[in-house]
């Protein structure tokens, strides 16, 4: 007997990295890497199944940006030649291993691997990862989602026109990328505040995913804690709260699965333990060792990376299906354990994770989401579901206002707002104002190079907002272009503001930061008019 | 070539060259402009930042004849309608003042705050007031979404 859903809802987002000046720039890795061990691995695992007539049914956000490069001309090609390059490395590896019985198979892994994915890339895709995924929307297996236009942390926004820009964006981006509406959308670091769903609504949102904390806090207090979406009192969107248990078995990197001794080493690359001159035409210009995606090596324990033991497959693929197994177990027992108290209603287990998790940092998830999948299609206890086909069932919830939240460290700003990174707030709000005071003042008279001016503002403006280029700061990684991307884009919406502002519009500067800050070409800058509505 | 068990990445690479860190172009370091802005952080703890034009400066300081200045954030909390103050650094000039604060504070409470000169004759004179805040229920999050994996 049916006792409840499980919503598994994978979250798709990078900042929009494109730098076509450069022939070799290192942040663009990010999405080759994530296109090659995530993106790639997911799409195949999801043509096997639906071989295999397996149903399925999972959810997806594929943020605005992500779309924007997946379907940027110059990302594609560089994209086929950086996958070409580790093809050329991995038969190299092929070769030099051919004798040697600990890494032999590896290699060859590696080796197939990424020519079937050229394979489906190349061919069976046309270098085309949106269709690619829409055709699992069109079949049925996946609800695709939106995200905010650039990622920005809403919650830090000054202006609630801003919000809104963020919003409506992301959904006609959508509807150009997938040409229809988006039914939910995931909230960029699940952050959120009270009110937000009044400017969900008015973009046809009809549900978002809310860490357990912004749920059990609300006001009036859920029913079942997490175990039931509720209805925002101030408008009829639903918050659907991620499960804690749920999280912590794939998320946590120590007690989760992908710790286990079995699966693959991350940290250790074949681009820092080969000999430098043999890697060296494998690395970018600037001859810096880096991560290259092949690793031998498993995670063996808690030891240093030099007494990593080798990978082996067939164990790690085994872990897997013990992994599975244990999964579904504990569903199975949180559903029992928490029957629905709400008439002709079910629970719903809602599982987000980073898309980015499964393949890029745990190797083996995308093959622990198929175990996963093939198991439920055999499950008669628990059902997978989008939030969508949730609410389709059961329409009747409880009505609550959920908290302040967010699912980053602490569960709300401290990752975003701190002594290293808060110097934004100033220069972000002030370029919201600004932006604003501009769309009311050419809302129907700007001729076509304001027009064009104006639109390259918003979207320096988006992009300035990104929330990751914070991150980027808290975390240190990639510290420095982070602080460079963001600067970069306030600098230039402050410039093309004074040259309106003066009268002194510059057509060619105009054109030349719109050749790198070429998203949304569908960009209307009247998005910001506080009149505006959708 | 996987088979080395010690990584040489302990050892310099031999043609390895200096890189150039670029941390982009340089901001405004004010908008001459007079505003003071509350943000939520958490529950215990609102952010606030703030920047006064010489004008609004100057306009203020036209009455107050006292030389002891002491600059001052004053904290309304609006459900208990209590305040309190925080003492700033006396900026070395008036020309566009701006700065910034963590404020330790209540969860679940509204919060005003309020940027001004406190002078021995004229009291709290107020220079501008921020956005209300409400900060949330105190609650911890899970932390696992980005601690675990970076």
């Amino acid at each position: 007997m049916l006792k409840g859903y499980l919503s598994i809802i994978l979250h798709a987002h990078l900042p929009y990295i494109r730098h076509p000046s450069f022939d070799d720039f290192m942040e663009e890795d990010w999405l080759f890497e994530a296109i090659t061990e995530t993106y790639m691995p997911l799409l195949e695992s999801f043509e096997e199944l639906h071989a295999q007539k397996i149903p399925f049914r999972l959810t997806m956000s594929i943020s605005p940006t992500l779309c924007e490069m997946m379907s940027d001309t110059i990302l594609k090609e560089r994209y086929s030649r950086h996958l070409n390059r580790l093809i050329e490395l991995a038969g190299k590896e092929v070769s030099n291993t051919a004798n040697d019985g600990l890494f032999r198979d590896a290699a060859k892994m590696y080796y197939e691997r990424f020519s079937r994915f050229r394979e489906l890339y190349r061919h069976q895709y046309n270098h085309d990862l949106i269709k690619a995924f829409a055709k699992f929307q069109d079949l049925g297996y996946l609800e695709i989602i939106t995200c905010a236009a650039t990622h920005g942390f809403l919650p830090l926004m000054l202006h609630k026109e801003s919000v809104r820009a963020q919003v409506i964006t992301s959904v006609r981006n959508y509807h150009k990328h997938f040409a229809r509406a988006p039914k939910g959308i995931w909230l960029p670091e699940c952050a959120y505040y009270p009110g937000l769903e009044e400017i969900l609504a008015e973009a046809g949102i009809k549900y978002f995913i809310i860490d357990t904390h912004g749920v059990v806090n609300g006001n009036p207090p859920p029913l079942m804690d997490n175990y039931l979406p509720v209805y925002c009192s101030r408008s009829k969107v639903a918050a659907f709260a991620r499960d804690a248990q749920t999280s912590k078995q794939v998320w946590s990197a120590k007690e989760g699965y992908p710790g286990d001794a079995d699966y693959r080493e991350f940290y250790r690359d074949l681009g820092y333990d080969a000999p430098y001159q043999y890697i060296k035409p494998f690395l970018h210009s600037d001859g810096l060792r880096r991560n290259v995606g092949i690793k031998y090596y498993r995670i063996t324990g808690d030891v240093q990376l030099h007494l990593k033991q080798p990978y082996q497959r067939h164990n790690a693929l085994s872990k897997v299906e013990t992994h599975a197994d244990n999964f579904i177990f504990y569903r199975q027992l949180q559903l029992s354990q928490h029957p629905s108290k709400l008439a002709d209603t079910l629970p719903v287990i809602v599982a987000p994770y980073d898309a980015e998790l499964f393949g890029h940092w745990w190797f083996e998830g995308p093959d622990f989401i198929k175990a996963v999948i093939k198991r439920m299609a055999l499950n008669s206890d628990i059902k997978l579901a989008s939030p969508s086909d949730y609410l389709a069932r059961h329409p009747k919830l409880q009505i609550s206002q959920p908290s302040y939240s967010s699912w980053g460290d602490g569960g709300y700003c401290k990752v975003w707002l701190n002594g290293k990174n808060d110097w934004f707030c100033r220069h972000l709000h002030k370029a919201e104002t600004r932006m604003i005071e501009m769309a009311r003042q050419y809302n129907s008279s700007a001729d076509a190079m304001q027009e064009k001016a104006l639109n390259q503002m918003a979207r320096e403006l988006l992009l300035a907002q990104s929330s990751d280029w914070a991150f980027l700061i808290t975390t240190q990684n990639s510290e420095c272009y982070a602080q460079n991307r963001f600067k970069t884009h306030i600098t230039r919406f402050n410039r093309l503001y004074d040259d309106i502002k003066h009268n002194h519009i510059d057509i060619e500067y105009i054109g030349n930061i719109q050749s790198e800050d070429n998203l949304f070409d569908e960009i209307d800058y009247r998005v910001y008019n506080p009149k505006m509505s959708s | 070539m996987g088979k080395n068990l010690l990584p040489d990445k302990y050892s310099p690479e031999p043609d390895r060259v200096a890189v150039y860190l670029d941390y982009g172009p340089m901001l405004p370091d004010s908008y001459h402009q007079d505003i003071i802005v509350a943000l939520i952080r958490d529950p215990k703890c609102i952010f606030a930042y703030w920047e006064l034009s010489d004008t609004a400066v100057k306009t203020a300081l036209r009455n107050i004849i006292d030389l002891k200045l002491k600059w001052v954030l004053r904290t309304h909390n609006l459900d208990q309608q209590t305040s309190s103050d925080v003492f700033l650094a006396t900026p070395p000039n008036y020309d566009n003042i701006n700065g910034n604060y963590y404020l330790f504070v209540l969860s679940d409470t509204r919060y005003q705050l309020e940027i001004g000169i406190m002078t021995e004759r004229n009291g709290f004179v107020s220079l501008l007031k921020s956005n209300i805040v409400t900060t949330p229920k105190k609650d911890k999050g899970l932390a696992t979404g980005i601690t675990s994996y970076s």
